[in-house]
C-alpha cells in the first residue's frame, strides 16, 4: 500500500508530519486556505482540544506551512513557503489521506531516527527542494 | 602551522554552528538550537584559544576563552535530555 504513495508525499511526511493530529490540522487549514482560524476554531472543526491544536498550529508555522497574525489572538492561515511544501505535493497528500487514511497513519508511526536524520539534514549545505 | 590548525578549528566550528542554527530556523527543530549554540561556543573557544596562543602569547585566556566552551556543552546536554520527546 505506501508504495502508491509518491515519494516526495512520503519525504514530506517523513520529515514534517509527527502525528495524525498534525496531519488533519494541516489538511484542514489546506482546505479553508482563504480563511484565518484560531486553535478554538480548528479544534471545534477536527474535535481536539485547543491546546493540542495549539501546539500543532505552532509546529506547522516553524515549518513554513503557515503563517500567523498574533493579535488580537493568534490566528493561522495555509500559506506555504514554495520549499517547505509544493502545490503537487499538497494535492497528492490531500488525495493520499482521502483514498488511503490507513496508509498515511502508518507511514506517520514509522519515521526513521527522527532526531539524527535532521541533524544529519541541517550539514546538507544545498536542500533538495 | 599551529595557527593554521587553531583558524581551522575555529572556522569549522563556525560553519557547523551557522548551519545547524540554519536547520533550526528552517525547520524549528530545537536540537539543532541546542547543538547549533554548542558549536557557537566551541567556536568562539577555538577564536579564543588563536587569540590567546598566537596574537597575545604572554596573556592567559584561559577562563575567558572556556566559559562559552562550557555553555555550549551544557545546552547541549539540557538539549539532549531535557528536550528529548
Amino acid at each position: 500500500m505506501a508504495e502508491q504513495i509518491s515519494p516526495e508525499v512520503k519525504r514530506f511526511i517523513h520529515t514534517t508530519i509527527n502525528s495524525v493530529e498534525q496531519l488533519e490540522v494541516l489538511l484542514f487549514l489546506m482546505s479553508n486556505a482563504e480563511v484565518e482560524w484560531s486553535a478554538e476554531d480548528v479544534s471545534e472543526r477536527i474535535r481536539s482540544t485547543p491546546e493540542s491544536v495549539k501546539v500543532k498550529l505552532e509546529e506547522l508555522y516553524a515549518a513554513r506551512l503557515l503563517t500567523v497574525r498574533r493579535e488580537p489572538r493568534p490566528c493561522y492561515r495555509y500559506a506555504p513557503n514554495s520549499s517547505a511544501l509544493a502545490q503537487e505535493v499538497a494535492e497528492s497528500l490531500d488525495k493520499a489521506y482521502t483514498e488511503g487514511k490507513d496508509t498515511i497513519i502508518q507511514l506517520i508511526f514509522s519515521r526513521p531516527m527522527d532526531n539524527i536524520r535532521i541533524f544529519a539534514d541541517a550539514f546538507k549545505i544545498r536542500r533538495e527542494d | 602551522m599551529v595557527a593554521v590548525v587553531y583558524m581551522l578549528c575555529f572556522l569549522t566550528s563556525l560553519a557547523c554552528s551557522l548551519l545547524l542554527l540554519r536547520g533550526f530556523k528552517q525547520t524549528g527543530a530545537r536540537l539543532l538550537l541546542w547543538s547549533g549554540l554548542c558549536f557557537l561556543g566551541m567556536a568562539l573557544n577555538n577564536g579564543i584559544l588563536f587569540a590567546d596562543k598566537i596574537l597575545w602569547p604572554d596573556s592567559d585566556l584561559f577562563l575567558l576563552r572556556t566559559l562559552p566552551l562550557v555553555i555550549g556543552l551544557a545546552l547541549l546536554i539540557y538539549g539532549l535530555i531535557w528536550e528529548a520527546e
